[in-house]
């Protein structure tokens, strides 16, 4: 039997589904002479190796690695964190912090353990040697090229990729698949091959994680050359800043404490909870503010639209209405930061808030809730306070950030009004030298660096982080908006599914029917109330302690048995341990403790790849890594330390209030 | 369910009627929610756009709830794979095959249940018992009654099948109770369960720790078959108070121990029984401890545990010791004799013997026990009072032993344990002492490494792994047998408002109205030493030295004879179930589980209830075991199952015999 029929009787015995799809007429039958097979792989392999930096997946570096960047460093993190400050640092000294101190302080450990040994920190250059941890092919060609990077660097783990299963019986007729299957099986509890149809971009990178995302690091590329250009298109992603997101976005600890601390003091500090079901016609329109520059301009126009408009502002645009005399009837919040109290504050000893109701996030400054009549929460979508809190996906306001324009609109969204105008959401300027509205509360630096076609004028100066505001705000019009007309008087940035309208125009929008928003209180009172007792309850039923303690445990267990032999496997375990697929009473401690860790072993991994090229340097890490892992060690003991902590400063107020 | 538009409506007319029918059947009930309608405006509201499967609860026009049914929907489609279960695992020991000869070697054993040594096709049925719970099982709880409307319409074929043999439910929200009200006549339902032999049972209270409590009791009192495999289904609607009862049902520390640590084993009930008896028999100079109805106010009393803090503590002790009446809780005798503090009582509840080896290990190094009064279970090793000066024993109440102490009410403790400092907060409190400062009663350590006082005699082999909130307000660590024991005491504390707690030290938290202090204030120290504790002694040896024991001896083996008298009746009962059970016929099984439910009833005659309680961890664990892996789960393995089990309990039931008839023999 040939090795193509072989391939695909077991191709066929594992997966039935296929039997019938397959086009084995396209495979290729061609026999290469043994010479001819050693021509090709020689010629891919000088390829490959030449073109190295374009086959090798680059993790996100979180190490000073030149001068520059050690310089920066210190001025970013040492004079705030010189080590005698934080070590040890009382845990009530978080509070109010809002900087990655767990990931400084366990990297200038890291850093300090490779001065020690006397390696140079600035040496980044790995080079390709066997025993890669990964190697991902997207497609499989003939089969002989990725025949001899297999044997050339003896991968871990193989992934391969495929858009169409043609683009992996294509190798048929040159790989053994029955022996790659053993070979990858043979030794492991858990197989290591990992073979997938993809149909998506984002399916594309997930599956591409299927090892744990630190096992990207240095991951092997190889593109077959008859994939589909979506596949093609696809396996970008790996050379992009997705790979690096994927870890600098997990967040960071002391964010995670910060979040649950003021959730739970918000909780105490407001009356009612954001429902997503309470849509009482509170008026025919509303006006939804952003404090852009254009927002000055159409301030009379808005003094007479408000009269029967329902008006709400995303952060510090209320200052503009305000000081202008117009009513604001909502303002919409969702940053964390302390400074917008001060923002807030400030403006309540000079402006009168009476008729403001606040709907906020329940991570924001729970001091805030005190300077307005009456204040909503709702939790945001994808922060941890939610797994704990939240027991009604209808008090979950979606598309609420980046910006509290975008917390403003997909509240106006929610509340089923027919017709919503944008005022102020430039999301950058017509004129380089504006920036914001003048009135607007605190400040706010913007720098513009692009320009892109705007939404009354030509075109107009933005950002990239401008864009991304843009962007939700088009995917939540789209998503949530559909029974409304929406418009945008703003003269900023064009945003997709908003159609412009001048500010002038407005008042065909208003008709005299209709009536003024008196039913925002009624629409308070329906809201579900916040009550102590249940907060307490959920408090208790996620019994973050006992989780926490469970994961500690699962962690130092595995740190206490990795060795240098087995990093591949321990960052494969690291990942495992860290999933947010389980019950969600354990995704807190997880979510506290993963970024920090993801960054201290991602920088050991990088290490690893640098220093195994010499048998000098595979010496030195063998010392580097049980220093590392000490270190990892530790922050996982002050970390348990810390989130046992964070509860009894938690249950000890809710103790108190209860 | 096919479409979600087949779903029952929910009917503001359907509630008002069910409200009439609960006035007139379960008036208590439907006054709750003749509260709520009476005085508040219940709406359910359809806002769904596009399947009509969103709602919106509100009372007085206030939202409550608003999620889509369809959470609900999806849940109950899924809900065999998604439900989780709750599966008491006392058959967890195995032995190597025992006969009735046997039974002797396994006295003073600490092992869980004697039985499962019996089962000769143990392997195989356990296995297949995994299998057997892959689906939704027999017994339902379901955690929110919003859940319920669907649960019924969903598994009407197999309610009708008389798949399901209980359905409870819990609800702290009148709200939601109205909401699920809303959707089905209570009236036909509550007859077509009756009809069908299925047992409905509805938890409603706006407490939390009530409701906790009214599921124990439930599941401990009427149910006990169901808890070796309940699926338990969490509403995805409902009232967040909830959570907290689901996340204590799963936990070791809340439901899990609670529910084990009440039934005990048959091993330690039947060693419980032989040292009773003994102790009685033995014991000429002892004493029956006496409750005393009034409070002893003056004085001050010192109970002592060997938690950790007592070594940071001892010091505050050591400058009371004349002032205060010290009870020293077990093996924390072994810390203040070493420390040199006096010790006028000790409690001691566990009847192993290895206290006996610890209390001469402390004779050994010198020190003596003759000036020390022992108050002790009457369950001990006979060998440890005659170490002590005088004896006094008090019953538990809980235990099959009581049946062979005459008028047990006066001697016995209200629980007494689950640990000897549970005893001693009895005795002290029953004694009627009304001050009383705790010493080393931590239930938890700061330090996981350090969870004992260092001179405490015996050893634990406790793993502290369980970090809780500490009574000083910062995290500590326990374990959840201790847990059980910290809420145990609590309770105590709560039942005698009139007592003045003062804890020193820093452990788990108590949920009582105490004064917690890392030491003892100097001015209160001053308040204490300005007492004696001569009077206090005096008063309380007068309830420790009243009902001498000997005059119990022949009451004790007229009870043991009658215990054998009764015993091949109870064994019939209990073997005749079997007769008429066809494993493959579900209304047998139903017909068999009833039985036992009636079985595993206590009962109003002591002898018989004494039977129950040897017996009684055995049976449930054995009955559940065959009860829940029959079908429609596993058929092929319940003939096997049934008749391996029945086998083993004749055998059970033939050691007991053997066992008690020693007794008489030896009269």
């Amino acid at each position: 039997m040939t090795l193509l029929k072989r391939n695909l009787e077991l191709l066929y015995a594992t997966n039935t589904r296929l039997k019938g799809k397959i086009d084995e007429n396209q495979i290729s039958q061609h026999c290469f002479t043994p010479q001819e097979v050693e021509n090709i792989e020689t010629k891919f392999l000088g390829d490959y190796l030449s073109t190295l930096d374009k086959r090798v997946v680059k993790h996100a570096t979180f190490f000073p690695r030149n001068t520059r960047s050690i310089d920066d460093w210190s001025e970013t993190y040492g004079s705030k964190y010189a080590e005698e400050k934080v070590v040890p640092l009382e845990f009530s000294e978080y509070y109010r912090l809002h900087d990655d101190i767990h990931a400084y302080r366990s990297m200038s450990s890291i850093a300090r353990i490779l001065a020690d040994i006397g390696y140079d920190p600035t040496d980044t250059i790995s080079m390709a040697c066997k025993n890669i941890h990964t190697l991902i092919a997207f497609g499989t060609g003939s089969g002989i090229e990725l025949k001899s990077l297999i044997r050339t660097f003896q991968p871990r783990n193989l992934i391969v990729i495929v858009s169409d299963w043609n683009e992996f019986t294509s190798s048929f007729s040159y790989l053994d698949w029955e022996q790659l299957w053993q070979l990858f099986t043979s030794d492991t509890r858990l197989p290591r091959i990992h073979l997938v149809r993809s149909e998506s971009e984002n399916q594309t990178f997930i599956e591409c994680c299927h090892f744990g995302i630190l096992s990207l690091n240095h991951a092997h590329v190889y593109i077959a050359d008859n994939i589909s250009s979506k596949l093609r298109m696809w396996s970008d992603a790996l050379f992009g800043s997705r790979v690096g997101n994927s870890v600098i976005y997990t967040g960071y600890t002391v964010d995670e404490y910060n979040m649950l601390i003021n959730t739970v003091q918000t909780l105490r500090a407001s009356e009612r909870m954001f429902s997503t079901s309470v849509t009482l016609p509170l008026c025919d329109h509303a006006i939804v503010c952003a404090s852009g520059p254009s927002l000055d301009n159409s301030i009379s126009i808005l003094s007479e639209a408000s009269k029967s408009s329902l008006v709400v502002c995303g952060g510090s645009s209320i200052r503009s209405l305000l000081k202008h005399g117009i009513r604001v009837d909502v303002l919409c919040l969702m940053e964390r930061d302390h400074e917008v109290y001060d923002a807030y504050y400030q403006l309540a000893q000079e402006l009168d808030l009476s008729s403001t109701t606040v709907v906020m996030s329940t991570t924001c400054d729970p001091r805030i809730p005190a300077l307005f009549p009456r204040s909503v929460l709702f939790f945001r979508p994808a922060l941890s306070p939610l797994s704990i809190f939240c027991r009604d996906p209808q008090e979950i306001l979606p598309c609420e950030g980046p910006e509290a324009i975008n917390t403003a609109f997909s509240f106006v969204c929610q509340l089923g009004i027919p017709n919503i105008t944008l005022f102020g959401c430039d999301l950058g300027s017509a004129l380089a030298e504006r920036d914001r509205s003048v009135d607007a509360a605190a400040f706010t630096h913007r720098h513009w660096d692009r320009k892109v076609p705007g939404n009354l004028s030509p075109e107009v100066f933005t950002n990239k982080a401008m864009l991304d505001v843009a962007e939700v705000l088009t995917a939540c019009a789209d998503m949530y908006g559909q029974n409304a007309t929406i418009r945008n008087a703003s003269d900023g940035v064009m945003i997709k599914g908003i159609d412009p309208i001048h500010p002038t125009d407005i008042s065909t929008l208003l008709t005299t029917n209709q009536s003024p928003p008196v039913s925002l209180v009624e629409w308070y009172r329906r809201l579900p109330a916040i009550l102590t007792s249940r907060t307490y309850s959920s408090w208790r039923a996620a019994a973050i302690r006992k989780e926490c303690e469970s994961l500690c445990n699962d962690l130092l267990t595995l740190f206490a048995q990795s060795t240098v032999s087995t990093i591949y496997e321990t960052s494969e375990s690291l990942c495992n341990i860290l999933q947010l697929d389980g019950s969600i009473n354990e995704q807190y401690p997880k979510r506290v403790v993963r970024s920090t860790l993801f960054k201290a072993f991602l920088t050991v991994m990088q290490q690893y790849e640098i220093m195994r090229k010499s048998a000098e340097g595979n010496a030195q890490f063998i010392q580097f890594y049980d220093r590392s892992l000490a270190v990892m060690r530790n922050v996982t003991i002050a970390v348990r330390r810390e989130v046992f902590d964070l509860c009894d400063t938690i249950e000890n107020e809710l103790l108190r209030a209860s | 369910v096919s479409e979600t538009s087949a779903l029952p409506k929910f009917s503001a007319e359907q509630l008002t009627a069910n409200i009439n029918y609960l006035t007139h059947k379960y008036p208590l009930l439907a006054d709750t929610l003749q509260l709520d309608s009476a005085h508040t405006r219940i709406d359910v509201d359809e806002i769904g756009f596009k399947h009509g499967d969103e709602y919106r609860l509100s009372i007085d026009q206030q939202v409550v709830s608003a999620s889509p049914l369809s959470s609900s929907v999806s849940y109950i489609k899924q809900s065999s794979i998604q439900a989780r279960k709750l599966r008491m695992a006392v058959l967890s020991t195995v032995y190597s095959p025992a006969t009735p000869l046997h039974l002797a070697e396994l006295i003073h054993r600490r092992d869980a249940c004697i039985i499962s040594s019996c089962l000769e096709c143990f392997d195989k049925p356990l296995d297949l018992y995994r299998e057997a719970h892959r689906g939704i099982s027999r017994h339902i709880y379901i955690n929110g009654s919003a859940l319920l409307p669907f649960f019924l319409f969903h598994y009407q074929t197999q309610i009708e099948q008389k798949v399901f043999h209980s359905i409870t439910i819990s609800e702290c929200n009148p709200a939601y109770l109205a909401f699920a009200l809303g959707f089905f006549s209570f009236e036909a339902l509550t007859a077509n369960l009756q009809r069908l032999g299925v047992r409905l049972n509805l938890l409603f209270d706006n407490d939390i720790d009530i409701l906790k409590d009214r599921f124990y009791h439930y599941y401990s009192a009427v149910e006990p078959l169901a808890v070796y495999a309940l699926s338990v289904l969490n509403s995805p609607v409902r009232d967040p108070q909830l959570d907290e009862l689901y996340s204590w049902i799963f936990s070791e520390s809340g439901f899990g121990y609670r529910f084990r640590g009440a039934f005990g084993n048959s091993t330690d009930e039947l060693n419980q029984f032989s040292n009773t008896y003994k102790n009685i028999r033995a014991s000429s100079t002892s004493r029956w401890f006496k409750v005393n109805k009034n409070l002893i106010k003056t004085g001050y009393c010192a109970l002592v545990g060997s938690g950790p803090s007592y070594e940071t503590s001892k010091t505050d002790l050591q400058a009371l010791n004349s002032h205060v009446v010290v009870f020293a809780a077990g093996s924390s005798l072994g810390s203040l004799l070493r420390d040199k503090v006096k010790v006028d009582y000790v409690v001691i509840l566990e009847r192993s013997e290895t206290i006996f080896d610890d209390l001469s290990v402390l004779l050994n190094e010198g020190y003596r026990l003759d000036d020390i009064n022992l108050i002790a279970s009457i369950t001990i090793d006979p060998r440890v009072p005659s170490l002590f000066a005088s004896t006094t024993f008090y019953a538990r109440p809980l235990s099959a032993s009581v049946y062979l102490v005459a008028n047990p009410e006066d001697k016995a403790l209200p629980f007494a344990g689950p640990e000897s400092l549970n005893a001693g907060i009895e005795v002290v409190t029953s004694l009627g002492l009304k001050n009383v400062l705790l010493f080393g009663a931590d239930f938890a350590a700061i330090d996981p490494n350090l969870p004992r006082a260092r001179q405490a005699y015996g050893y634990s082999d406790r793993i502290f792994d369980e970090p809780v909130i500490g009574n000083m307000g910062r995290t500590v660590y326990s374990v959840h047998t201790l847990l059980v024991s910290r809420d145990a005491f609590s309770s105590i504390i709560n039942s005698f408002p009139e007592l003045t707690v003062v804890r020193v030290g820093e452990g788990a938290q108590l949920f009582s109205s105490i004064t917690n202090c890392p030491s003892l204030s100097p001015s209160f120290l001053k308040n204490v030493e300005s007492v004696s504790s001569t009077d206090t002694l005096l008063e309380v040896s007068q309830f420790l030295n009243t009902l001498p024991l000997v005059d119990n001896v022949d009451s004790a083996l007229h009870h043991v004879k009658e215990l054998i008298s009764l015993l091949p009746l109870y064994r019939n009962e209990v073997l005749e179930a079997f007769n008429n059970l066809d494993p493959f016929d579900s209304p047998s099984l139903h017909l068999f589980e009833k039985k036992y439910i009636t079985l595993l009833c206590e009962d109003a005659n002591p002898a018989r209830s004494a039977l129950l309680r040897l017996t009684r961890p055995i049976l449930l664990a054995v009955i559940g075991l065959l009860v829940n892996a029959m079908p429609p789960q596993v058929s092929s393995i319940s003939p096997l199952l049934s008749n391996s089990i029945r086998s083993s309990l004749e055998i059970f039931f033939s050691s007991v015999e053997c066992y008690l008839s020693r007794y008489v023999a030896d009269a």
